[in-house]
């Protein structure tokens, strides 16, 4: 299963959206859950490319949520210049979304990891397919995040890797896996007995399939995290021993 | 050196090769094509081919470096697309220009050769001679003067296209490069394009690419005023760090015949309205 997608990239319309923020919640250190008024339509494991008014050269990427089915959300750790305005800003934010593919697993057995970057997008699949969530974090979450939505959190390295030996041994089919590349490498490595799927972040330029920057090397050639992801298959990525 | 073809663009706006791709921005639902004289198509070789390895783009405050690798189907892709209609949409919405690149003198006069039942689609074919990614084609091409001159003569020979020479800055002053072009019988040139830079991505990974992004403005600017200065026939694009509708109607007025928009694409899209807003608004008044 190369392409997660049951749509046709040639059929893709993107749309720029003008959304008011309604909260800004702090994840974590540095790390934010931003809800909006607004809602748009998309499926699980797509992502939008948001505007930073000149405060870089780039819209940014962020992988789509929403909470209770109905609030439309995302997650944002402060990582320069653009993040941070996209945190601070009162103005409305200029989003094109949605993007990339949605995420379509063959069965509802599995659970989902995230870091706290990548929490709205968390929460979303949770909800969306009722099933667990853990959050992979190196520093402890707020109290009222964790209480409001149920996460289960995995603290620092070894407790990371301690939930991957664990989630390799459960009856889960698949693991849906959001954060950091190395995140990402360490659950395809230590999880060799399931099907784990990634959610990549590679720089992205456009977003749309048009500039070819965000290439990744899988093993069936070159991909695209904007068109042929985000979402692939963690053996794709990473070699794993059996 | 002379020659009577002309172009014109419905508004000299021009989207750049590469950042472009082959259309995908038509997807986009903001964008006012009507704004638009021109969207150059990313570049074709002769042979397909799969880019560089990742990681390939990078950006800064003030620039971004890419390495892309001039990924592309290749020929037959291309005729593929065109036959099952995949640039359609492009086609009904705005004037293309072709661009064309090769590793080898035999791959120019090649491609130029099987882009010709096509060539109806086209209002100009802009041929890539200064990406700076490709080891064996590129600037290798330009570097070698003489063979460079008889590979114009060439296509020239094969074309009546409007063709359109992209330079870069790195093979001499570009005025004279320009006038090699002029006096092979070309009818353009896009100055400037990406000029070879260096960056380390937060991954401790070393980008080799071509560098883009408003640094390169003030560079393009230059180039222009001199090819203008040297050559006052010949049709000018604009190419390099145009973010803003002042530095549009500064190309302008410095010789440029058109603009193109390339990097300023990936902070929004939406430039292309901003900047043609602010043109109509001007010629209008």
């Amino acid at each position: 299963m190369v392409n997660l997608s049951t749509e046709s990239s040639s059929k893709k319309r993107y749309n720029v959206y003008y959304l008011t923020k309604k909260s800004v919640r702090e994840i974590t250190e540095n790390t934010y859950l931003i809800t909006f008024e607004e809602n748009i339509s998309f499926l699980p494991g797509q992502f939008c490319m948001i505007d930073v008014d000149g405060a870089g050269l780039t819209r940014k990427p962020f992988t789509l949520g929403k909470i209770s089915h109905t609030e439309l959300a995302i997650s944002v750790k402060i990582a320069g210049k653009g993040s941070e305005y996209i945190v601070k800003t009162n103005e409305k934010l200029n989003v094109l979304a949605p993007l990339g593919n949605s995420f379509v697993p063959k069965s509802s057995n599995g659970t989902v990891i995230v870091a706290p970057s990548c929490l709205a997008e968390g929460i979303h699949l949770s909800e969306y397919f009722d099933i667990p969530l853990f959050v992979a974090s190196k520093t402890e979450l707020n109290e009222d995040i964790k209480h409001d939505f149920q996460i289960n959190v995995a603290l620092g390295n070894d407790g990371y890797l301690k939930l991957l030996k664990e989630l390799n041994d459960s009856d889960f089919d698949w693991i849906f896996v959001s954060g950091s590349k190395i995140m990402e490498e360490l659950a395809v490595k230590n999880m060799p007995k399931k099907v784990v799927y990634v959610s990549l972040n590679e720089y992205m330029a456009c977003g749309i399939g048009a500039c070819k920057g965000c290439a990744v090397e899988t093993s069936p050639g070159i991909k695209h995290v904007c068109t042929d992801g985000p979402v692939f298959r963690g053996d794709e990525i990473w070699q794993i021993q059996r | 050196m002379a020659n009577s073809k002309i172009i014109n663009l419905r508004t000299p706006i021009v989207i750049a090769s590469g950042p472009g791709g082959f259309g995908e921005y038509l997807n986009v639902n903001s964008i006012d094509w009507s704004y638009v004289g021109a969207y150059t198509l990313k570049t074709i070789t002769l042979n397909p081919k799969a880019g560089n390895k990742p990681p390939r783009i990078y950006a800064s405050d003030s620039f971004m470096i890419n390495r892309i690798g001039l990924e592309n189907p290749g020929f037959k892709g291309f005729k593929e697309m065109i036959e099952n209609g995949e640039l359609d949409i492009l086609f009904s919405h705005v004037p293309a220009i072709l661009s064309l690149g090769g590793d080898s003198f035999e791959e120019y006069v090649e491609i130029t050769r099987l882009v010709r039942p096509y060539l109806d689609k086209f209002l100009a074919i802009e041929y890539n001679f200064s990406c700076p990614n490709v080891h064996h084609g590129g600037l290798s091409i330009m570097s070698d003067r003489d063979e460079w001159r008889r590979l114009l003569k060439e296509i020239r020979r094969e074309t009546d296209a409007f063709i359109i020479a992209k330079l870069g800055i790195e093979s001499g002053f570009i005025e004279q490069m320009a006038k090699i072009v002029a006096l092979e019988g070309w009818d353009g040139v896009t100055v400037i394009n990406t000029i070879r830079g260096l960056m380390v991505n937060p991954d401790g990974q070393v980008l080799l690419g071509g560098l883009s992004g408003p640094t390169l403005y003030p560079i393009a600017l230059r180039a222009v005023y001199e090819v203008r200065r040297t050559l006052p026939d010949i049709f000018i694009i604009a190419s390099g760090g145009i973010y803003k509708p002042y530095q549009v109607k500064e190309m302008l007025n410095f010789g440029a015949n058109a603009v193109s928009i390339g990097s300023a694409l990936f902070q929004n899209e939406e430039v292309i309205n901003e900047i043609g807003r602010e043109l109509v608004n001007n010629t209008n008044k």
